[in-house]
């Protein structure tokens, strides 16, 4: 029995050395699972930084900056028209029409009126078969914010907003 | 938004246009500016030029960023 002793301590160290370790590389695989997201997630953007990402054709990083406009502001107009710019840009015509089809419900007069040229010059571009980006003609930009003061300081500030 | 950033910017009017009720008193105000869907803010100064016309940030810290531009 006494010989069986060194055996057991060696195995019983082994054992609960493998567990420690098996305990560590679990421990760090979910810090990386749960921490990696939090590490990685873009700092969020102005809304000016996305149309102006979109106006300097960099369509998919302003599609990914509107994403989160869109989860933030789920109903807001102008979001999901920049957004189905981006879409169509990038030849993804379902979901361009998608966004359209909602501002051209819920946003107002102005915005309704240049999605529904945009839904009509899609599906002209369906009817035709094209998939080519560049048969899209790029749909009218609202404008968004007016020609600068020089040096002018604000004084008011106006937030617009809904109990819905 | 407003209420954690007010206090920052005391020289600066905070206004809430409400346009819960169609047709409401705020709806004309929109329609002055051009809004086309809400959360939407405008910058005005002195004489009542639009400074900015936007979509807020989605961080009370990027609002506060796009009034200093302003400040």
């Amino acid at each position: 029995m006494k010989k069986l002793w060194p055996w057991a301590r060696l195995a019983t160290t082994i054992l609960l050395g493998g567990r420690a370790w098996y305990a560590g590389c679990a421990g760090l695989s979910a810090c990386l699972t749960f921490c990696l997201p939090l590490m990685t997630e873009a700092t969020p953007v102005s809304f000016q930084q996305a149309v102006a990402d979109y106006n300097g054709g960099k369509y998919s990083v302003a599609l990914s900056e509107l994403d989160g406009y869109k989860k933030m502001y789920p109903t807001n107009a102008l979001v999901h028209y920049y957004s189905a710019l981006c879409h169509q840009a990038l030849n993804h015509l379902t979901e361009a029409r998608t966004d359209y089809q909602y501002v051209a419900e819920h946003g107002d007069a102005r915005l309704q009126s240049m999605s529904r040229t945009a839904i009509d010059q899609l599906s002209r571009l369906h009817s035709q078969g094209s998939s080519s980006v560049a048969s899209v003609t790029p749909s009218s930009q609202p404008r968004l914010v007016a020609n600068a003061v020089a040096h002018a300081k604000v004084k008011r500030i106006l937030e617009f907003s809904a109990d819905w | 938004m407003l209420a954690a950033t007010k206090s920052k910017f005391r020289d600066v009017d905070f206004q809430t246009v409400d346009l819960t009720e169609p047709g409401g008193p705020g709806h004309e105000t929109a329609e002055k500016y051009g809004i086309s869907g809400i959360p939407h803010v405008v910058f005005l100064d002195g004489s009542g030029n639009v400074l900015f016309n936007s979509v807020p940030s989605q961080s009370a810290e990027g609002f506060e960023e796009e009034i200093k531009q302003f400040h």
